[in-house]
């Protein structure tokens, strides 16, 4: 028996492990089958569809308005900014030009979820990296904005607020100060992260140099918002094609620069997502100055029966999300295909963890800042 | 391809504030009707034409056969180098008899391949229609890898089928599911493996 596994040989062929559904690192339902050689991860297999509750088919049997809920639930920690795209899309069909102040108030609400989205990001992957500190003080912060939006809406985290042809109720000079006071309260608190995280060496050595995506390969993959800009540019969709006013206030487009390790790498993604909270405080602050005075909300029938077809897309916290609605007249969307940008990002997955360590995929899946909701929508 | 430079630029924004020229719209020769021009010539078969769909997006529609070589146009083409396939979605058409205000229309399936050209700051909406009962057309997986899970998806949910792709399975239902669920005569499944389903 001793000589047996004394002369035995080292097993030499691959492993397949397998990770999630229900695992913690995988932020929802991804399961992935791993191909490890070693702790070498030869080949990775997204399998998705485990909260696939088809969206799609769902809003072709509710009416125009009754199909904002449904949104909301794609994307469940930025579901403002899901709905904003939809009512931009319906708006266009129709024809119709909200009024200033309701643009403004969209642009406030869009950019508190902004940094909520990206808190919770940034702190759960503090978390992943074994750091628990940043996870409970992204959380605080997060909290604030969540109770900003259930004074103003009366809903935490599915609000149902931004509806094609305006939102749902007004903005009282009481919340526009709320709005600042957060800004002003929020900015020392994310410059801590930086010590917490940002140059915490445990976190620099398991995210610089790792996961790179170069920016060829991010562009052919469709990559978008902080995961596209992370690889070394700064198109937003709120510079390029602006919406809903975004034109009107000074922000710069935050990218990666590959000061910790290589242009392209997690910390990179990381990063962006950090310096865009910055800029979303400028912005509020900004919209909360300028906001005018007038109608919250636009004239739309109870009913709207728009005709054509248009694709619309926002800048969400987790990319470009757009909408193709294909509408005939009828009291319902003929078809509506959302474009979910965290469905392109899990795509990719395979091409980031090759070559890479197996602890290395957790690091990889926090940085791309996945929401299975979205995912499989 | 070209290096990532062309394709891309990686500073726009110089100053804050947005340039003038991106504020007013395209540049006057990337327009639809001159993209469906370059295509009509260049890509012979394409019979490519554009509609204006308003109040939405103009389109250009193109032949199931040419729709490979008009992408593979579309982003080679230093004029438009529509590098990013932002979405393939899919419709699906009944037939319609004529009402007071709708043409009769027959069964098809509208495949809509929107790209975006980051150089350009341009969209197109590319349409390809596609017969009802069996539809099949080449994959562009070798042209943008973001078609890869997009046509999958379009199997899955219409039953798009899409010749020469590397991996053409089932993407978010389970790989024993029946019938396709975007379709519009879509017969809602009364048992799953056994277990029934609540409606």
């Amino acid at each position: 028996m001793q000589e047996q596994t004394e002369n035995r040989d080292l097993r030499t062929e691959e492993l397949t492990i397998n990770m999630g559904p229900q695992h913690p690192s995988t932020h929802g339902v991804l399961r992935l089958e791993l191909i490890t050689d070693g702790e070498i991860i030869k080949a990775s297999y997204p399998d998705i569809g485990y909260l696939h509750r088809c969206f799609e088919k769902h809003a072709e049997a509710r009416d125009y308005i009754g199909v904002v809920p449904f949104c909301d639930r794609m994307d469940y920690v930025a579901a403002m900014n899901m709905e904003f795209g939809y009512a931009l899309a319906v708006e266009k069909l129709l024809n119709i030009e909200v009024p200033e102040r309701c643009q403004a108030i969209r642009v406030i609400v869009a950019e508190m979820q902004r940094i909520a989205s990206h808190l919770l990001a940034v702190g759960t992957y503090g978390l992943d990296m074994g750091g628990f500190t940043p996870f409970i003080y992204a959380f605080r912060d997060r909290e604030k904005i969540l109770r900003f939006f259930e004074e103003l809406c009366g809903a935490r985290l599915l609000y149902n607020y931004i509806r094609p042809g305006g939102v749902s109720r007004d903005i009282s000079p009481g919340l526009i100060e709320k709005a600042k006071d957060f800004c002003r309260y929020f900015k020392p608190q994310l410059d801590e992260m930086d010590d917490l995280l940002t140059n915490n060496s445990i976190f620099v050595n398991r995210t610089a140099n790792v996961g790179v995506i170069p920016l060829d390969s991010a562009v052919s993959y469709g990559f978008s918002g902080p995961n596209l800009r992370g690889s070394g540019t700064d198109y937003d969709l709120r510079k390029a094609h602006p919406y809903s006013g975004y034109e009107k206030y000074q922000f710069t487009v935050p990218q990666g620069e590959g000061l910790k390790g290589t242009v392209g790498d997690c910390w990179d993604r990381y990063y962006c997502r950090i310096l865009e909270m910055y800029e979303s405080m400028k912005i509020i602050e900004q919209a909360c100055d300028q906001i005018p005075a007038g109608d919250y909300t636009g004239k739309i029938a109870k009913t709207p029966k728009p005709t054509g077809e248009v694709y619309i897309a926002t800048e969400c916290p987790r990319g470009a999300l757009g909408y193709y609605l294909v509408a005939q007249g009828e009291k319902k969307p003929y078809r509506l295909k959302a474009k979910s940008p965290c469905f392109i990002s899990t795509s990719c997955l395979d091409e980031m963890c090759r070559g890479m360590m197996l602890a290395d995929v957790v690091s990889i899946l926090g940085s791309i800042d996945i929401v299975l909701g979205e995912v499989d929508r | 391809m070209q290096s990532p430079d062309v394709l891309i630029p990686k500073k726009t924004y110089t100053d804050n504030a947005v340039p003038k020229a991106q504020m007013t719209g395209t540049p006057a020769p990337r327009n639809v009707e001159e993209a469906t021009l370059a295509l009509s010539t260049k890509i012979s078969g394409s019979k490519a034409r554009s509609v204006s769909g308003h109040p939405g997006d103009p389109y250009v529609v193109v032949t199931a056969e040419s729709l490979f070589e008009c992408l593979k146009f579309l982003r080679d083409d230093s004029q438009y180098l529509c590098q990013n396939l932002t979405v393939i979605a899919a419709t699906d058409f009944l037939k319609k008899d004529a009402t007071d205000t709708q043409p009769a229309s027959e069964a098809r399936i509208e495949m809509v391949y929107i790209l975006y050209s980051y150089r350009h700051r341009f969209q197109l909406t590319v349409k390809v229609i596609l017969p009802r009962d069996n539809p099949t057309i080449a994959s562009v997986c070798e042209l943008y890898r973001a078609a890869n899970w997009y046509e999958r998806e379009c199997f899955d949910m219409l039953g798009v089928i899409f010749d020469g792709h590397p991996n053409h399975k089932r993407i978010l239902t389970s790989p024993d599911w029946v019938g396709h669920p975007l379709r519009r005569d879509y017969v809602f499944p009364e048992e799953y493996n056994g277990m029934k389903v609540p409606l």
